[in-house]
């Protein structure tokens, strides 16, 4: 592991990442999202322990955007690559955690990325460790792995589900439209992409496969990217990074040398210490996405465990959300989610237990009543069904009490 | 070669026939059969009011007010119907509700312009005047209610000109060209993504139940409110409410049915039987709850509020249905989609 490759494969990769970064920031800011996501809402669901994690007013927030894109481009020249990285680590994690509506498990992922960038040695070097290139590596096939192990479960499997729901929503498309509309198809989708998922490590890590499954690879994440347009830069950051699973001296190999200039210079040693930080980031970033299997109750439905965990695409979720309060007077009556959550933030809260939960504390500060949820969930194709109780409150409940309980997913 | 093409065009024959309507099909027979058809149904019926409005108040003392109670119950039936279905797209951006709609109301507000001396003219009632003033709600009052003073006319026949001019603009809109660009029906139809137009029909299919159940009716019987607020029903002295109810029920059921074999309700269907026949069995039972109201839905909510919560109730399960399940089935996102996702 600490034989010394060439830096050229990774260097392809902190170049692929910097360009798909920057194109990340550039849709934010073409598309209004920052004014959408960010600056329009009146109130923002907070992750636990982030709560002081504020929007900065709207100049300073396009600042903001405007620096994260400077950063991902100086990652993609290696231009102050640590520092660069170190800053779109932070930048686009704060971004993230303003309001957990906006969570994507690729925005995570690139999160994490450029945090690992900022440590590797991927810039200005003719020849790295090799460990780093296996760290990248692993950075790009935890992914697959993951989201093939939460693809083993028998709505994937059996019922085809949630493509069941999604293709035939595609039935108008060019050509494919009417076979997207079959269940056979959504049964037959769903197992190739478990198995890709699974697999396709394994294929990219073996010499004589590598190339077929790169091409493989590209041609999912395109079809991916024709089916579900909104899935944004996760293909083209996946097929980019995916890249690093050739032999590091691929980009030498293929344009003879790298178009970047490198000052030579003596190949300063990794400090063990680096190399035992990778390890530890390795081992969490193995047991986070497994968390949920600590905790009862099906992860898809109770949605514990949910982030973090590569469960991407695994489930379509729409709930119809309201609200039992309750005066001092014992009066009860029904409203709505607040005025000043906007439509997106409803729908996201009204399918996630614990944004359900923060809207409860939300009424019940305002109002100064009790309140229980009275949330309906469809889920997988199934019909809706009662998700909580809404003879239980939810807020006002004292620090120590235990957290609510959902009731049963339908079978 | 050619067993490969055979197979091919068989499967996809199969899958033609065996999936149900294609969402764009779907918005087609929306928008052409119903949308616009309603749309120029209600600005005929606008229209028509403004008429008879303005016949009335020629004589206001010898002319026959049924007449125009009767003229005004129409443009409410058609213009709700329409509302419940249509308030997406131009509606909202020409302001066509505020110029139209039927409550709420200021009557203080109207009774404080008729007291004035201000020129009540379609010019001041639709750009400087508030819209609690103005639409189908502040004709009934003026010309139903005690409002004071000889300018009941003159300010009835300046709303019901804002109203019928409102609608003939967003006709011209839907039909003709929208914002200097195609119409919106055919926006809606060839620009628009299926699944974002159809998002927006099924939106404001949610908003109409929400409406009702949270804000109106919910209200008025004390289920979305601390205590019952009679006020919350839009009803004024016509005692119009379930007429109201009935139109907005009419309209949603037009919508699910449009298109024949490409209809929303078989689009439903395709996905789910049970579901598709839930929402037809609510819809029924919410509109046989509404038309066993015999009396104004204000003095129904005093005497028998156990008949409007009944109704309510069809109403909650609709809210439920079109939010979480009808939005599921359909993969269809309610009033935002240019977002990035990926957890599904």
């Amino acid at each position: 592991m600490n034989q010394l490759v060439s830096a050229a494969s990774s260097k392809v990769f902190r170049i692929g990442f910097g360009v798909v970064a920057f194109v990340l920031i550039v849709r934010f800011l073409a598309r209004g999202w920052i004014e959408s996501l960010i600056l329009e809402p009146e109130f923002h669901f907070k992750y636990p322990g982030f709560e002081w994690v504020v929007p900065l007013p709207a100049p300073l927030m396009y600042a903001h955007f405007v620096l994260l894109g400077v950063a991902a481009l100086a990652i993609a020249a290696g231009f102050r690559h640590r520092l660069a990285a170190a800053f779109f680590a932070l930048g686009f994690a704060y971004v993230e955690l303003i309001d957990r509506t906006n969570y994507l498990n690729h925005y995570y992922w690139i999160i994490l990325t450029a945090g690992l960038l900022a440590f590797l040695p991927v810039a200005g070097r003719d020849e790295v460790p090799a460990w780093v290139v296996w760290l990248l590596r692993f950075q790009v096939g935890m992914v697959y792995v993951f989201a093939g192990m939460a693809k083993v479960n028998t709505d994937w499997l059996l019922e085809g589900q949630p493509l069941a729901t999604w293709l035939p929503a595609r039935s108008d498309m060019w050509l494919v439209g009417p076979l997207l509309a079959l269940p056979v198809t959504a049964l037959v989708l769903s197992w190739l992409a478990a198995l890709f998922d699974l697999t396709i490590v394994g294929w990219l890590s073996s010499r004589r496969t590598r190339l077929a499954a790169y091409l493989v690879l590209v041609s999912f994440h395109v079809s991916t990217w024709a089916l579900f347009p909104s899935i944004g830069v996760f293909p083209l950051v996946m097929s980019v990074s995916a890249l690093v699973f050739f032999p590091p001296d691929w980009p030498q190999r293929f344009l003879s040398q790298i178009a970047e200039p490198v000052s030579p210079r003596r190949e300063p040693a990794i400090r063990p210490v680096w190399v035992a930080a990778a390890a530890v980031y390795v081992f969490a970033m193995l047991l986070v996405p497994l968390r949920h299997h600590m905790i009862p109750g099906d992860v898809k439905w109770t949605g514990e465990g949910y982030l973090f965990s590569w469960q991407v695409m695994l489930s379509e979720k729409s709930g119809s959300a309201s609200f039992v309060v309750t005066d001092a007077e014992g009066r009860s009556w029904v409203v709505g989610p607040p005025d000043y959550l906007n439509e997106r933030q409803v729908a996201v809260m009204a399918t996630d237990s614990r944004l359900i939960e923060q809207t409860a504390k939300l009424i019940a500060d305002d109002l100064d009543v009790t309140v229980a949820a009275d949330v309906k969930l469809s889920f997988n194709g199934r019909p809706s069904a009662q998700y909580t109780d809404p003879a239980v409150p939810l807020a006002p409940r004292p620090v120590d009490a235990p957290r609510f309980l959902l009731l049963p997913p339908p079978a | 070669m050619k067993r490969l093409g055979a197979c091919a065009g068989l499967l996809f024959a199969i899958a033609a026939c065996s999936s149900g309507p294609s969402q764009g099909d779907v918005v087609s027979g929306i928008a052409v059969d119903i949308i616009v058809p309603s749309l120029q149904v209600a600005h005929a019926d606008l229209d028509a009011l403004a008429d008879q409005v303005a016949d009335y108040c020629q004589a206001p003392e010898t002319s026959d007010q049924s007449l125009v109670l009767a003229a005004w119950e129409k443009a409410v039936s058609s213009w709700e119907a329409v509302e419940a279905t249509a308030p997406f797209g131009p509606a909202s951006m020409l302001r066509t509700v505020s110029m139209t709609n039927y409550l709420p109301i200021s009557e203080v507000g109207i009774d404080d312009l008729l007291a004035g001396d201000e020129a009540i003219d379609p010019d001041y009632l639709a750009n400087r005047s508030s819209s609690t003033r103005r639409g189908l709600g502040a004709i009934e009052y003026t010309l139903l209610g005690s409002s004071p003073g000889d300018r009941k006319c003159e300010h009835a026949v300046a709303a019901a000109a804002v109203a019928a001019i409102a609608s003939d603009d967003l006709v011209e809109a839907w039909t003709v060209s929208y914002r200097g660009g195609a119409a919106y029906s055919q926006v809606l139809t060839e620009e628009m993504e299926p699944g974002d137009a159809l998002g927006d029909i099924i939106g404001a299919i949610v908003e109409t139940f929400k409406r009702q159940s949270r804000f109106e009716v919910g209200r008025a019987i004390g289920v979305s409110a601390p205590e019952p607020d009679l006020e919350a029903i839009p009803e004024g002295h016509a005692g119009f409410g379930s007429g109201r109810y009935l139109a907005q029920l009419a309209g949603i059921e037009a919508v699910l049915q449009a298109g024949g074999e490409s209809s929303l309700i078989d689009l439903i269907r395709s996905r789910s039987e049970d579901i598709a026949d839930s929402v037809e069995s609510h819809l029924e039972d919410a509109r046989a709850q509404m038309l066993a109201v015999e009396q104004p839905l204000r003095t129904v909510a005093v005497e028998s509020p156990e008949q409007l919560q009944r109704y309510l109730d069809e109403i909650d399960a609709l809210l439920a249905l079109f939010e979480a399940d009808v939005v599921s089935l359909l993969d269809v996102t309610l009033g935002f989609s240019d977002s990035d996702g990926d957890t599904g």
